[in-house]
C-alpha cells in the first residue's frame, strides 16, 4: 500500500511522542511512588480512593475520640482509688474510735481526722478536667459535682446525663460517670421501717459527728454504712475498669481495620516499582528503536541514487 | 503529419508537461489538502494509408487529479466522531481532577466535618473543639462554594470554547460559500480547477472536526452543507450564502445552539458530533449532573445539619440555631452555602430534655428522658372543623345528648390557643366541660360516675390511664390549673379604651367599666325561674329569681334580682337612739323620744333626721307588715353594717334588726333596663313604612331626622320616643322595660316588610349590668392633716385635727368630709376602708361622677401638695376602676358563675343563665399549656359557638418551658406536678409487668432502669444548663452515617458522583482510542489515493524523463534521417 510522505512523517512523529508521553508517565510514577498521580489517571478507582480515604479519616477520629475518653477515664479511676483507699482509712480510724478503752478526748482527734478526709475525698469528687470542667458533674460540668446546699449539707449538684460516645461505626461507649453513680448513697431504716435516703458525705458527717459525741450506736451505723459507700466506689472503680477494657479493645478493632484499608488502598493506588521499571525499560527500548529506525528509514529516498 | 518529426515533436511536448506535473507534485509534498495530480497520456488517432493504419504519436489528454470520493466522505465522518470525544475526555478528566481531588473535593471537607463533631462529642464542654467543629463547618461551606466555583469555570470555559467553535465554524461556511461562488463560473466539475477542488475538500474537512456536517455536490463541485440530520435540515451553506450559527444568550446558563441567530432564527437541537458536538454533550451529560448533584447535596446538607443543630440546646441553654445558610442570592445554591453561626458557644451539642433523680430518692433507679415527638395539631388548634371562629349563635354547631350516651364531645383545643365556647340553647342539666388529656377538669360541673366511666377513654382523646379530678374546677388564677386564666358561665371584663396624649402618642390604655348587656328577656311563666344560689355574681351568691305574682317575667324582675335592695327591718321596734353605718359612713341619731305606740311618728322622725344626717333624700323610714315593723331602705344600695338600737327606758331590747345590704354594694355591679331597638340608619327603608306598638307611624318623610321627628311627635300614645346615636335609630320604650311590639302591614299589603327592615315581632326589654366604682382609696400614710384638702371644690375644714390622738384622726376626718352642714356639699362620702384607708365615696345616682381633688396646679402645671397626697385631679370613674382592678380583683369583672342549690345539691346551669337573658360561655384566656378536650353533657339538644385565636404551640418547646415532676406515690402510682405552679397534671397507674414500662407526657418518654420506691422521684425540664451534654452532637456524627439521599450517605452519594464521572472518563478514553483507529485508517485511505510519494513521484520523474529522452532522441534520427535523404544529390 502506498503510504503518502507526509503520512510517514506524522505517523512516525506521532509514535515517538506516544511513546514519550508513556515514559514520562512512569516517571512521574515512579517518582511519586502512586499508580494513581492524579484521579483522572485512573476513573474507575478514584471513587474507591476517596472512599477508602473517608473511611480512614473516621476511623482516626474514633481513635481521637477513644484517646480522650481514656484520659478521662483515667482521671476518674485515679479520683475514684483515691477515695477507696481514703475510705478504708476512715474505716480503720472509726473502727479505732468504736473501741469502748478509748477516752473521749482521742475520740475528738480521730473525728478532726475523719472530717478532714472527708474533706479530702470532696475535693476528689470535685476532680476537674484540664478544660476546668467537672468530672463527676454529668452534664452541669460547669458546676462542682457536690456543694453545700442552702441547710449546710453537701449535696449532689450534677445531673443524671449518662452520655455514650461513638468509638466505632457501629460501637457507642460509655463516656461519663454522674457522681451519684460512684458518690453512693446509702438507705437508711429508722425503727419505725421509715427508709430515707443519706448522702455519701452527709453520711461520713454523721460519722464524724458520732465519733466526736461517742455515740456507740451510731457509730456502728456508721461503720456499717462506710462498707456500702466502699461499696459504691468499687462498683464504679468496676465500671471505670470495663470502660476501660473497651477503650483497649476498641483500640485494637480500629487498628486493625485501618489497617486493612490501608492495604486496600495501597493495593490500588500505590505502584508496584518491579513492574513500572520493566515497563520503563521496555519504553525506553521501544523510543530508542523508533528513533534509530526512523533515523534510518527517513534516509532512504529514491532522490538519493538520482545524479 | 504522420511522421517521425511530428510524433517525436508531440511526444516531447506531452512528456515536458508530465515532468512538471510530476514536479508540481513533488513542490506540494507538504502541501495541507493536496492531492496528487496525475497526467493521462492517450496515442493520438492513426492514419489511413491503404488498408493500414500508422500511429500518430501522444498526446497529453488530461492533468487528472487523484481523489476518492468514498474516502473524503469516511474521513470527514470519522473526523467528526474523533473530534466529539476530544472535549469529553479533556473536560472530563478536568472535572475528575477537581472533585477527587484532596484539597478542593468535598470528600476531605466532609470528614474533617464530622471527625470535629465526633471529637466535640467526646468532650462537649471544650470550648477549643466547639470552636475546631464551627471552623469544619465553616471549611465544609466553604469546600461547597470553592467545589462549585471551581466547577463553574469549568462551565463558564466550556461555554467560551462553544463560542469559539461556533465562530469557527461560521469561517469556514463563509469560506465554503466563497469556494462555491468560484466555482459557479463552471456548469461541469471538470472545468473546475483541482486546486479549486482541494480547497473545497480541506474546508469540508476542517469544518467536519468541528461539527458534523452533512453534503450534497452539484454537478459542477458546488456544495451544500447542513448541520440537521438530513441535507436539507439546518442548511449553513447553500450555495453561495452561508448562515452563521450562535449560541442561545436569551436564557442565563443555558448553552443551546441557534442558526441564524440574528436572521430566522432556527434551533440547532439536531446539531451533534465534533467539537462542538462534544462541548455539548460535555455540559449536558457531566458538568451539569455533577452541578445539580453538588447544589443537591449542599441543599441536604444545610437541612439535615441545621435540623439536628436546631434540635439541641447550645451552651448558652438555648434552642439552637440554623448552622448553615444558603444565599439565596446566588443561582448555584452550592455557592452560596456558609456558616451563620460565629459564636462557638451556640453550636448546640446538648439535648433538649433532661431529668434528674431527686437526691432523696431511696432506690438507685436510673431514668432517661426522650422527646419522641408530638403529633401535628390542627393549624387553627379546634380539632373539629366544622366549629368555625364565629361566636354567633347562628354559626354554632349543633351537640346532640342521646340515648345511652350522656356526653357529646364537642372538640379538642390545642396547648397555645385561645378560645371561648357559648353553649345555647340549652336544655335544663345541660353542660359545658373542659377536662385535660389527664383527665383534670377544669370547667363545667363535676362529673357523675356514669359520666366518668363513659367519657375517659382513649378514643375521647384521654390518656389511657388516665384518672378524674376535680381538684382545679372552676377555678381561676393562683388557685386554678396552672395558674390559667379560665372562667365558665358569663362574663364581661373591664373594657380598654386607646387613648392619645396632646402630642398625638398613644398614652397607656382607659379603663372603662365592664358592662354585660343581656339579651332580651323571655317572658316566662309566672313563677320561681332561678333558684336561690344556682347563680353567683362577682362571688355573690344571688337569691332566687321569682316573677311578681301571675306576672310573666320583665326585665324589671331580673334587675331587682341583681341589684337587691340595701334594707334594716326592726321587729318590734322599741328605741329612741339608733345608729348605722350607711355606705360606711356611720349616721347617728339619739333622743327620738316617740309618742309610744305611734310608729308612724317614729318613722317619720327617724326618716327626717337620717336624711339631715346623711345629705340627701336617699333613705327612707317606713312602716310594713300591717305597721307592725319599722323598715329602712337606702336607695342607692349602699352597704349597711353596724345597726345599733338604743332601747327605750324600761324595755329590754330596742327590738330585733334584720339588715340587708343591697347585692350591688357586695358585687359591685349595678343592673339597669332598658328596652330598644336598634337599627343603622343605613338599614333604614323609606319606600316602606313603620307600625309601632299598633299604631302607624304618620307624615311625610324621608330621612331619619323626619323619621325621629313624626315618631316623637306621636308620644306618649305610641309608647316610644325615637333619637339617632352613633349612627344608629334608637327606638326606645317610654314605659321602663317595656317591650315594642313592630307590627306586620303597617300599610295593608306590605306584609313583615318594613321601614325598619327588621322582623315584625314583639321586641322585650333588655338588662344591662354595669360595673360600679364609686371609690377612691387614699392610704391613710399619705394623709397629711398640716395640709390643705379641698374635694370637688369645697375646702375640708382639718383644723385641729392634729390635736387628736392618732388613732381617732382619720374617723375625724372623715367625720369632718361627711358633715352634713357643709354648704355646697363636696359631694362625697368618707368612711375607713377595710385595710384603714380613706374611702371617698362619690354619691351621685349613677356614681360615675368625677371626684376632684385640690387645690389645683397652677398655670406652669406645679402644684401645692394638698393632705391627700394625692395629683391634684380629677379621679374619673376610670381612675377608680384601675384603682379598684388592683385594690379587690374578683370585682373587676361582671363574672356570672354556677353555684349548688338544692337538697341533694344541684348546680346551676347554662338554662338558668339562658332565663335571664345571659349566654354561657367557657373562657380560655391567655392560651392553654396543655390540648383541653371540650364536651357537653346532660341530655338534649343544644348548640356550641366558639372564637378562638392564637396558633397552636409547638409541644416541644411548650414542654421545654416547663418543669415537671414524676413522683411515686405508690409502688403502682405516679403524680406528674408542674413544679412552677404546683398543679398535678396526672395521677396515674403504673404498670410495671410490661416489658418497658413507659412513662409518656404529651411526647415526652421517661424511662426508669427499675421499680423505684415509693416516694422517689424524678423531675424534667428543659436543658437549661447541661453544657456537658452530647446527646445532639451524636446526633450529628450520626449523619456521617444516615441514609439522607436515596439509601446513601452525603459522604458516599458524592462519591457516586465522582464515580459516574469517572466511568463517563473512562468511556469517553475507551470510544475516543477506538475512534483513533478508525480515523487513522480513513487518513490512510484517503491518502492512498490522494497522497503524495517522493519515491512514487522520483519514479514517475525517471520514467518521464527516460520518455522525454527518447523522444528527443527520435527527433534527432528524424532529422538525420532529413539530412540523410537531403545528402542525396
Amino acid at each position: 500500500m502506498k503510504i503518502s510522505t507526509t503520512l510517514y512523517f506524522d505517523r512516525a512523529t506521532q509514535q515517538l511522542g506516544n511513546v514519550q508521553g508513556e515514559l514520562a508517565r512512569t516517571q512521574e510514577q515512579l517518582s511519586t511512588g502512586k499508580q494513581i498521580v492524579k484521579p483522572s489517571d485512573s476513573p474507575d478507582k478514584a471513587s474507591l480512593v476517596t472512599r477508602l480515604e473517608s473511611e480512614l479519616a473516621r476511623q482516626a477520629s474514633y481513635q481521637n475520640t477513644l484517646k480522650s475518653v481514656n484520659t478521662r477515664l483515667q482521671s476518674e479511676e485515679t479520683a475514684l482509688k483515691n477515695t477507696s483507699d481514703v475510705l478504708l482509712r476512715i474505716k480503720e480510724l472509726s473502727i479505732q474510735a468504736a473501741s469502748d478503752s478509748l477516752a473521749p478526748a482521742d475520740r475528738q482527734s480521730l473525728a478532726l481526722e475523719v472530717t478532714s478526709l472527708k474533706e479530702q475525698i470532696l475535693s476528689l469528687a470535685n476532680t476537674q478536667d484540664t478544660n476546668g470542667n467537672y468530672l463527676f458533674s454529668g452534664s452541669r460540668v460547669g458546676q462542682p459535682a457536690f456543694g453545700q446546699d442552702a441547710s449546710g449539707q453537701v449535696v449532689y449538684q450534677g445531673d443524671q446525663a449518662r452520655m455514650k460516645v461513638a468509638v466505632g461505626d457501629n460501637r457507642r461507649m460509655n463516656m461519663n460517670m454522674p457522681g451519684s453513680d460512684a458518690f453512693v448513697k446509702v438507705v437508711r431504716t429508722d425503727s419505725k421501717g421509715q427508709k430515707t435516703a443519706i448522702g455519701f458525705f452527709q453520711a461520713l458527717d454523721d460519722l464524724s459527728n458520732a465519733i466526736k459525741s461517742s455515740d456507740h450506736t451510731k457509730m456502728q451505723t456508721g461503720i456499717a454504712e462506710i462498707d456500702s459507700l466502699q461499696q459504691g466506689t468499687s462498683d464504679a472503680l468496676a465500671q471505670v475498669g470495663t470502660d476501660m477494657n473497651v477503650v483497649d479493645m476498641q483500640n485494637s478493632v480500629l487498628d486493625e481495620v485501618t489497617l486493612r484499608l490501608k492495604t486496600t488502598k495501597s493495593d490500588t493506588e500505590d505502584l508496584d516499582y518491579t513492574s513500572a521499571i520493566t515497563k520503563m525499560n521496555k519504553d525506553q527500548l521501544a523510543l530508542e528503536a523508533a528513533q534509530s529506525s526512523f533515523a534510518k528509514i527517513s534516509q532512504l529516498s529514491l532522490f538519493k541514487y538520482m545524479n | 503529419m504522420s511522421d517521425m518529426l511530428g510524433i517525436s515533436g508531440n511526444a516531447i511536448g506531452a512528456y515536458q508537461r508530465a515532468l512538471s506535473t510530476v514536479s508540481n507534485n513533488i513542490a506540494n509534498v507538504n502541501t495541507e489538502g493536496y492531492s496528487r495530480q496525475d497526467v493521462v497520456l492517450k496515442d493520438t488517432a492513426p492514419s489511413k494509408a491503404a488498408n493500414m493504419f500508422f500511429g500518430t504519436g501522444v498526446a497529453l489528454e488530461a492533468v487528472k487529479r487523484q481523489f476518492d470520493a468514498f474516502a473524503e466522505s469516511n474521513l470527514r465522518n470519522s473526523t467528526s466522531d474523533l473530534a466529539t470525544q476530544k472535549p469529553m475526555v479533556e473536560y472530563t478528566k478536568r472535572v475528575m481532577d477537581i472533585m477527587g481531588d484532596k484539597s478542593v473535593g468535598l470528600s476531605s471537607a466532609l470528614d474533617d466535618f464530622f471527625a470535629a463533631a465526633n471529637s466535640l462529642s467526646a468532650d462537649p464542654a471544650s470550648s477549643v473543639l466547639r470552636s475546631t467543629f464551627l471552623r469544619s463547618s465553616e471549611g465544609l461551606g466553604s469546600r461547597f462554594a470553592e467545589l462549585s466555583g471551581q466547577l463553574d469555570l469549568v462551565g463558564t470555559e466550556t461555554k467560551q470554547a462553544l463560542e469559539s467553535t461556533a465562530n469557527q465554524v461560521n469561517t469556514l461556511t463563509t469560506q465554503i460559500a466563497l469556494v462555491n461562488q468560484n466555482m459557479a463560473k463552471s456548469s461541469s466539475l471538470e472545468g473546475q480547477s483541482a486546486e479549486i477542488l482541494d480547497r473545497r475538500d480541506l474546508l469540508l474537512r476542517q469544518l467536519s472536526d468541528l461539527v458534523r456536517i452533512k453534503t450534497s455536490f452539484a454537478t459542477n463541485g458546488t456544495v451544500n452543507v447542513s448541520l440537521g440530520n438530513t441535507v436539507t435540515q439546518s442548511v449553513v451553506v447553500d450555495g453561495q450564502k452561508a448562515r452563521p450559527i450562535g449560541i442561545d444568550t436569551s436564557v442565563k446558563g443555558k448553552t443551546e445552539l441557534l442558526l441564524d441567530p440574528y436572521g430566522k432564527t432556527e434551533s440547532l437541537a439536531s446539531a451533534s458530533g465534533g467539537q462542538l458536538g462534544g462541548l455539548q454533550t460535555f455540559i449536558s451529560q457531566v458538568l451539569e449532573p455533577a452541578q445539580k448533584n453538588l447544589n443537591f447535596l449542599a441543599k441536604t446538607v444545610v437541612t439535615e445539619a441545621n435540623n439536628i443543630q436546631t434540635n439541641g440546646i447550645d451552651g448558652y441553654g438555648q434552642t439552637g440555631q440554623d448552622l448553615f445558610a444558603l444565599d439565596p442570592s446566588v443561582a448555584n445554591e452550592a455557592a452560596g452555602m456558609h456558616v451563620v453561626l460565629n459564636d462557638a458557644m451556640r453550636v448546640a451539642t446538648a439535648a433538649q430534655f433532661r431529668v434528674s433523680e431527686v437526691n432523696g430518692n431511696t432506690s438507685s433507679t436510673r431514668a432517661s428522658v426522650l422527646f419522641s415527638g408530638a403529633t401535628t395539631p390542627p393549624s387553627n388548634g379546634i380539632s373539629n372543623t366544622g366549629l368555625v371562629n364565629n361566636p354567633n349563635p347562628t354559626a354554632g354547631v349543633t351537640i346532640k345528648v342521646e340515648g345511652a350516651h350522656v356526653f357529646t364531645p364537642v372538640t379538642t383545643l390545642s396547648a397555645g390557643v385561645s378560645a371561648t365556647f357559648y353553649l345555647d340553647d340549652a336544655k335544663p342539666g345541660q353542660q359545658l366541660q373542659v377536662l385535660t388529656r389527664d383527665g383534670r377538669q377544669l370547667l363545667g360541673q363535676s362529673l357523675s360516675e356514669t359520666e366518668k366511666f363513659q367519657m375517659l377513654t382513649p378514643d375521647n382523646g384521654f390518656v389511657a390511664n388516665s384518672t378524674y379530678s376535680d381538684a382545679y374546677l372552676n377555678q381561676t388564677g393562683d388557685k386554678g390549673y396552672r395558674n390559667m386564666d379560665i372562667f365558665y358561665g358569663a362574663m364581661a371584663k373591664i373594657r380598654y379604651a386607646q387613648v392619645f396624649d396632646k402630642n398625638g402618642a398613644a398614652a397607656p390604655p382607659q379603663a372603662q367599666a365592664a358592662v354585660l348587656e343581656t339579651g332580651r328577656i323571655p317572658d316566662n311563666a309566672p313563677g320561681t325561674q332561678i333558684q336561690a344560689g344556682a347563680i353567683v355574681l362577682n362571688g355573690v351568691s344571688l337569691s332566687d329569681l321569682t316573677t311578681r305574682p301571675d306576672t310573666a317575667l320583665s326585665p324589671n324582675d331580673v334587675a331587682a334580682w341583681i341589684n337587691g335592695e340595701s334594707k334594716i327591718t326592726v321587729a318590734v321596734p322599741s328605741f329612741n337612739g339608733f345608729q348605722a353605718s350607711v355606705g360606711g359612713v356611720k349616721l347617728n341619731v339619739q333622743g327620738l323620744n316617740p309618742v309610744p305606740n305611734n310608729l308612724a311618728t317614729l318613722a317619720a322622725t327617724l326618716q327626717t333626721r337620717l336624711r339631715a344626717l346623711d345629705g340627701s333624700s336617699n333613705i327612707s323610714v317606713s312602716l310594713i307588715n300591717n305597721n307592725q315593723d319599722i323598715q329602712i331602705t337606702d336607695a342607692m344600695g349602699r352597704a349597711l353594717s353596724n345597726v345599733e338600737l338604743m332601747a327605750n327606758v324600761g324595755a329590754t331590747s330596742g327590738g330585733t334588726v334584720t339588715v340587708a345590704s343591697s347585692l350591688t354594694s357586695q358585687t359591685g355591679v349595678h343592673a339597669e333596663v332598658f328596652s330598644e331597638i336598634r337599627v343603622p340608619t343605613q338599614q333604614l327603608d323609606f319606600s316602606k313604612h313603620l307600625k309601632i306598638n299598633g299604631q302607624v307611624v304618620t307624615g311625610n318623610f324621608k330621612d331619619v331626622k323626619g323619621l325621629v321627628d313624626a315618631v316623637n311627635a306621636m308620644q306618649p300614645g305610641i309608647g316610644v320616643k325615637a333619637s339617632v346615636k352613633e349612627g344608629e335609630l334608637v327606638i326606645s320604650s317610654l314605659t321602663t322595660g317595656a317591650p315594642i311590639v313592630l307590627n306586620t302591614d303597617a300599610v295593608a299589603g306590605e306584609g313583615s316588610n318594613n321601614l325598619l327592615a327588621m322582623a315584625p315581632m314583639t321586641y322585650n326589654g333588655q338588662v344591662r349590668l354595669v360595673q360600679v366604682a364609686r371609690d377612691l382609696h387614699i392610704p391613710s400614710t399619705n394623709i397629711d392633716l398640716n395640709r390643705k384638702i379641698q374635694i370637688n371644690g369645697v375646702s375640708i375644714n382639718t383644723a385641729g385635727l392634729m390635736a387628736l390622738p392618732l388613732t381617732d384622726r382619720l374617723q375625724a376626718l372623715a367625720d369632718r368630709i361627711n358633715d352634713p352642714m357643709q354648704d355646697p356639699s363636696p359631694g362625697v362620702k368618707a368612711s375607713i376602708g377595710f385595710y384603714g384607708d380613706l374611702v371617698l365615696t362619690t354619691t351621685d345616682a349613677s356614681g360615675t361622677a368625677n371626684i376632684s381633688i385640690g387645690p389645683g396646679k397652677n398655670s406652669d402645671g406645679t402644684y401645692e401638695q394638698n393632705g391627700l397626697g394625692l395629683e391634684p385631679l380629677d379621679y374619673s370613674v376610670e381612675d377608680r376602676l384601675k384603682q379598684l382592678q388592683i385594690n379587690d380583683p374578683t370585682k373587676a369583672d361582671i363574672r356570672l358563675s354556677f353555684g349548688s342549690y338544692g337538697d341533694p345539691a344541684r348546680m346551676g346551669s347554662p338554662a338558668d343563665l339562658a332565663k335571664a337573658g345571659l349566654r354561657t360561655g367557657a373562657y380560655i384566656e391567655g392560651g392553654s399549656q396543655d390540648d383541653l378536650l371540650v364536651f357537653v353533657t346532660g341530655q338534649g339538644k343544644a348548640s356550641v359557638a366558639a372564637s378562638y385565636s392564637g396558633a397552636p404551640v409547638n409541644m416541644r418547646d411548650n414542654l421545654r418551658a416547663q418543669s415537671l415532676v414524676v413522683k411515686f406515690t405508690a409502688a403502682d402510682r405516679y403524680t406528674i406536678t408542674d413544679a412552677k405552679t404546683g398543679t398535678q397534671l396526672a395521677d396515674r397507674h403504673y404498670d410495671a409487668s410490661v416489658l418497658e414500662p413507659l412513662i409518656d407526657y404529651e411526647g415526652l418518654q421517661l424511662k426508669l432502669s427499675h421499680n423505684p420506691s415509693v416516694g422517689d422521684s424524678f423531675q424534667i425540664d428543659g436543658n437549661q444548663d447541661g453544657l456537658g451534654n452530647n446527646v445532639n452532637m451524636l446526633a450529628m456524627v450520626d449523619l456521617a452515617k444516615k441514609p439522607v439521599i436515596g439509601d446513601k450517605t452525603i459522604a458516599n452519594s458524592y462519591i457516586d458522583q465522582i464515580n459516574n464521572v469517572g466511568n463517563l472518563a473512562q468511556q469517553a478514553n475507551i470510544t475516543q482510542q477506538a475512534l483513533t483507529v478508525v480515523n487513522d485508517q480513513a487518513v490512510a485511505a484517503r491518502d492512498k489515493v490522494s497522497g503524495v510519494n517522493l519515491d512514487e513521484e522520483a519514479a514517475a520523474l525517471i520514467r518521464y524523463q527516460q520518455a522525454y529522452q527518447a523522444s528527443a532522441k527520435a527527433l534527432q534520427v528524424s532529422g538525420q534521417l532529413f539530412d540523410s535523404i537531403v545528402q542525396i544529390r
